[in-house]
């Protein structure tokens, strides 16, 4: 009788050859996956600071007797007044950049996806940004 | 006596298939996270937009072209429409409700709608 005592060299080659062309596809899609997963939880992100800048902008504007400054250290957005007028907050992290144009600020935040990956997320809120 | 060494053929197709029907099933469900979460965005701007518009009805200052062109930025599509006023017997108390609507990148419609108070005389 005819024992098998293990694979032979023509099946391990197909097996390697098969795992070689599926190997890299799972992690082709996995990495995909992944991307979109961090992808829409940057986006979550841009609407809660979206929110919470515009509602400190509102809140500000009806203390017109607070001295308030924001400042951007970092990639921190931070807005600085006395301890009466709501103390110092940081209003949001990994904040590219703040520009003040007429009418509001544009804060553009950013997030590292991969080494070579960065995406950008522009918001604008509207108001006197001091 | 005949022994099975492996898997038979039909086997292994049924188990690439249900790895194959996992995998769209995976990716399914992350576009609908992805959708979602845009969405939320707009929402987020839809809602930045309307309250800058209510600030404008209870101050009588109007807006720049500027600042509303970028309000408005990420919102395909979209509309301002004022639902209802409601009018007190005093003209300061009288109310405005705002409805921005836009559609979603999917095509969806949606909206976000807010009530403010309106300067007398006001628009």
């Amino acid at each position: 009788m005819r024992r098998s005592r293990g694979f032979t060299i023509i099946e391990l080659a197909i097996v390697l050859s098969i795992s070689a062309v599926l190997v890299p596809l799972c992690f082709m899609f996995v990495r995909a996956l992944t991307t979109r997963s961090d992808l829409a939880t940057f986006d979550l992100e841009v609407a809660s600071t979206l929110r919470s800048v515009h509602e400190q902008l509102e809140l500000d504007r009806t203390r017109p007797a607070c001295a308030v400054k924001w400042t951007l250290e970092a990639g921190a957005l931070t807005r600085t007044a006395s301890a009466e007028c709501g103390g110092t907050l940081v209003l949001a992290r990994d904040v590219k950049s703040l520009e003040r144009i007429a009418g509001g600020a544009s804060v553009v935040l950013v997030k590292r996806l991969a080494p070579e990956h960065e995406v950008t997320r522009e918001i604008f809120v509207a108001g006197v940004v001091p | 006596m005949r022994r099975t060494h492996g898997m038979t053929l039909i086997e292994q197709m049924i188990t690439v298939a249900l790895i194959g029907i996992l995998g769209v099933l995976f990716s399914a469900l992350s576009d609908i996270s992805e959708r979602r979460a845009r969405e939320e965005l707009q929402r987020a701007r839809a809602e930045v937009l309307a309250t800058a518009l209510l600030n404008e009805a209870a101050t009588g200052v109007p807006l720049a072209a500027e600042t509303r062109a970028k309000l408005e930025e990420g919102l395909p599509g979209v509309e301002v429409a004022q639902l209802h006023v409601l009018d007190g017997s005093a003209p300061a108390t009288n109310a405005i409700s705002l409805v921005v609507k836009w559609k979603s990148s999917s095509g969806l419609p949606l909206e976000v709608a807010l009530t403010g108070l309106r300067k007398a005389g006001a628009k």
